[in-house]
């Protein structure tokens, strides 16, 4: 399994490469007034708005600092087989992607209910590597916030299909 | 000889026998005293010419024997010869001198035999010398006796042996003899002879004394005895005659004197008695007439004397009587014309003038009191006079005196004034003193002061030159700084270019990466590819980090030092102003003490004066003192005089008031 590499504070954590859309460079955004803190904006991406949330607020309750190596991730978002979605992801230190054999990945042995988003872990030159699962990043409550208007299905949908 | 032993009073009043044994006494010690004294010297000339003939012949025998010593050629045996001579009874001193030309052929010879006094070097010259001297044990004999070498002396030739021309003299001999025992004798003798002629002398003296009483002392005595009874009044005393000499025959005149002397006295007796009985009468008249009873009469007569001066004494006695009796009826008139000139005239001492004369007449008496009466009406003029100008002095004087004393303390309160004006004005002038030498030391600080600004000023006018230099090179410095941080951000610029294009690449190759993973196995090449390209991508980045990271730095080190030039820059223009103030003020300073100094020099230079000023004015002031204090002691006696003018005045006012005057 191929994971795009990024930090979150000191730790490593990894984004399987196969749920990946694209890895755009960390470009304006349009601003989000009176939403969730970490909602970074909305990106047009070909014509396309696209919601961005800022991951490592969402992990660490600290807005990621704008580097050059924080970029925005673009993910296909699908939660619990409902429609699917593209979601910019705002995440630092992304410079690199590493491929680990799927027997190399253990349970951590611990679920949260704050973030069930964390997964398995591998070790990859002493250093511990958490996969994130990014069908399960966003709360309840950011979801329905996000992907409101489930009467505009058809526009997601298009935009999906697009 | 006799007056003058007379006139001699002790002499006088001795007995006749006492003179007479002093005279025989005096003649005898003058005859056995000169006697004495002649044998004396006599003998003492015949004992030195003995001692003189036995001395030469000592030395004669001396030389004899000497002589001999020379010829058995024993000369230096001689010291026997010497010895053996001083033991001689009488011998003080032999000794040979020795002459020149002995000393010459045979040597210097004993330290003894050298001539030591002029009687040797007179010996040597050839002369035989005698000498008597005193020494403290007597009279000593010195006797020289020269020696001459001829070719025959003492049948001696002496040319033989002493290579010297006949005549010489080659030595001589000298013998000094004690004269003291032969003196002793000889006095001896004269001292027995004397003691001799003193005991004859005193048994002469007592057999005539003896003589002389029985002939003359007692019967002169005898009729000394008789004179004084006669000459104390008993008639009977008569010297009884023993002998025919001249005492005998004195003492018969003088019986005979008292004979003829008994006679006389009883004559004049009878003749006295008579005379006394006249003169007795004479004597009762006159001190009657003494008495003022003028009635006494002489009751004898006669031719003598006597009589005349008992008649005359009459005739007088009469004649005053008559003259008396006058004299008292004009004395009388006399009396009374006196006593009444007498009552005014003493009334007029009492100091009354009011009296008047009631007399007259042209005698002297009646001239006196018309004289005396014109002087009392001029007395009376004059006192009242003096009495009116007695009063007008001495109220005047009591004024002058009132006022000289206001004068006085006047001028004393004066006198006090200028002392105080003097201390005052002491003291003004040591203040100017002390001013003067304030302003002194103010003038001196104040030329340091300049002095010091200017030096402060050339200083500061040197720092801001520096300064300027030093702002210009921070000036440089910041331009280059400028350039450099340009060049910098150019740098920069040029990485974020190059940081940029490794980020795409780096995107790209994840991108790629993800790609070729999706596409699975046909991606795998494609996957290595944009590994590859990720690496060159992050080899790129990091060289652009390290570029990136070294050029902030520079960057930042640039920044911070073009900060600090201009931090720098910015506080020396502050100094440079500072200085250029500071300098201003220095300027300002300078131009004020230098405008100081001459004030202070005028200042100086009235201070100076106004000393001057001060000492003339204390000089002044004292001079005032001076001479107000003269004025005050003459003030002060002229105060003593009028007081004494005053009572002067008093004094004439008292001795006037006590006149009476008619008015």
């Amino acid at each position: 399994m191929m994971i795009l590499l990024f930090s979150v504070g000191n730790d490593n954590y990894g984004i399987n490469v196969r749920d990946i859309t694209e890895v755009l460079p960390s470009v304006a955004l349009k601003n989000f007034p009176n939403g969730p803190e970490y909602v970074a904006g909305l990106l047009n991406y070909r014509g396309q708005v696209v919601p961005v949330v800022d991951l490592t607020l969402l992990m660490t309750a600290q807005a990621s600092r704008n580097r050059i190596s924080s970029r925005i991730v673009l993910v296909d978002y699908q939660h619990e087989n409902e429609a699917h979605h593209l979601l910019g992801l705002l995440i630092e230190k992304i410079t690199e992607t590493l491929k680990i054999p799927d027997h190399d990945f253990t349970s951590s042995g611990v679920v949260t209910h704050e973030a069930p988003f964390l997964g398995d872990i591998a070790i990859h030159n002493e250093a511990m590597i958490q996969v994130v699962d990014i069908r399960r990043v966003l709360p309840e409550s950011v979801k329905s916030l996000l992907f409101y208007d489930s009467r505009d299905k058809n526009i997601v949908d298009n935009g999906t299909a697009q | 000889m006799l007056s003058l032993i007379n006139r001699i009073p002790v002499l006088n009043r001795l007995p006749v026998l006492a003179k007479v044994n002093l005279i025989v006494a005096l003649v005898f010690i003058v005859v056995v005293g000169s006697v004495t004294f002649y044998s004396g010297v006599r003998e003492k000339e015949n004992v030195l010419a003995l001692a003189t003939n036995q001395t030469k012949d000592v030395t004669r025998s001396y030389f004899d024997a000497l002589n001999t010593l020379m010829l058995t050629g024993t000369m230096n045996q001689r010291e026997i010869l010497r010895t053996k001579a001083l033991k001689r009874h009488g011998i003080l001193d032999v000794r040979v001198v020795r002459g020149e030309a002995v000393n010459k052929q045979f040597g210097p010879g004993f330290a003894h035999e050298k001539p030591v006094d002029e009687l040797d070097f007179r010996a040597l010259r050839g002369e035989e010398v005698v000498q008597v001297e005193r020494r403290s044990t007597g009279r000593a004999l010195t006797v020289v006796t020269p020696f001459r070498a001829t070719a025959n002396t003492a049948d001696v030739n002496c040319l033989a042996c002493h290579n010297v021309p006949s005549g010489t003299v080659n030595g001589a001999v000298r013998v000094s003899y004690s004269l003291a025992e032969l003196d002793s004798r000889v006095e001896e003798d004269i001292l027995i002879g004397a003691s001799a002629n003193v005991v004859l002398m005193a048994l002469g003296l007592i057999v005539a004394s003896m003589v002389l009483r029985g002939w003359i002392t007692r019967p002169l005595e005898r009729l000394m005895d008789v004179i004084s009874k006669r000459g104390k009044g008993d008639p009977g005393a008569r010297y009884y005659v023993t002998s025919s000499d001249e005492i005998g025959r004195l003492g018969k005149a003088f019986n005979d004197m008292a004979d003829m002397a008994d006679a006389n006295e009883a004559r004049e007796h009878a003749a006295a008695q008579e005379l006394r009985n006249k003169v007795n009468v004479l004597l009762d008249v006159v001190s009657k007439a003494a008495k003022g009873d003028l009635t006494g009469k002489i009751t004898f007569s006669g031719d003598d004397s006597v009589g005349e001066l008992g008649a005359g004494l009459q005739v007088m006695i009469d004649s005053l009587r008559l003259s008396i009796d006058e004299k008292r009826i004009a004395m009388e008139d006399l009396r009374e014309k006196v006593d009444s000139i007498l009552d005014v005239v003493s009334k007029a001492a009492e100091g009354d003038l009011t009296g008047k004369i009631n007399v007259v007449g042209n005698d002297a008496i009646g001239q006196l009191a018309i004289a005396v009466e014109r002087m009392m009406d001029n007395l009376n003029v004059l006192v009242s006079q003096v009495q009116r100008s007695g009063i007008q002095v001495t109220s005047s004087s009591t004024e002058i005196a009132a006022t000289s004393r206001q004068q006085e303390a006047t001028m004393t309160e004066q006198a006090v004034t200028v002392n105080e004006v003097v201390a005052t004005a002491t003291e003004i002038h040591a203040t100017t003193r002390e001013l003067v030498n304030t302003m002194d030391a103010v003038s001196r600080v104040s030329e340091s002061t300049a002095s010091s600004a200017a030096d402060g000023q050339s200083a500061l006018e040197k720092m801001e030159g520096t300064m300027r230099q030093m702002v210009d090179a921070s000036a440089s410095i910041a331009e280059k700084l400028e350039v450099l941080s340009e060049k910098a951000n150019n740098i920069n610029t040029v990485v974020t270019t190059i940081s940029k294009v490794a980020d795409q690449t780096n995107l790209l190759s994840l991108n790629a990466a993800i790609e070729a993973e999706k596409a699975g196995e046909y991606g795998l090449g494609f996957s290595v590819v944009a590994t590859e390209i990720r690496r060159l991508a992050d080899q790129t980045a990091v060289a652009t980090w390290d570029i990136e990271q070294m050029i902030k730095e520079m960057q930042s080190a640039v920044t911070a030092g073009v900060m600090s030039v201009d931090k720098f820059s910015e506080e020396v223009r502050h100094s440079v102003n500072d200085v250029r103030q500071v300098s201003l003020q220095l300027n300002h300073i300078i131009a004020q003490v230098r405008e100081l100094t001459p004030r202070f020099e005028s200042v100086n230079e009235g201070m100076h004066s106004q000393a001057q000023g001060a000492d003339q004015i204390k000089q002044a002031i004292v001079q005032l003192s001076e001479s107000a204090q003269q004025t005050v002691d003459s003030l002060r006696q002229s105060n003593i005089v009028i007081e004494r003018l005053n009572e002067a005045a008093h004094g004439l006012q008292n001795g006037v008031s006590r006149f009476k005057v008619l008015s």
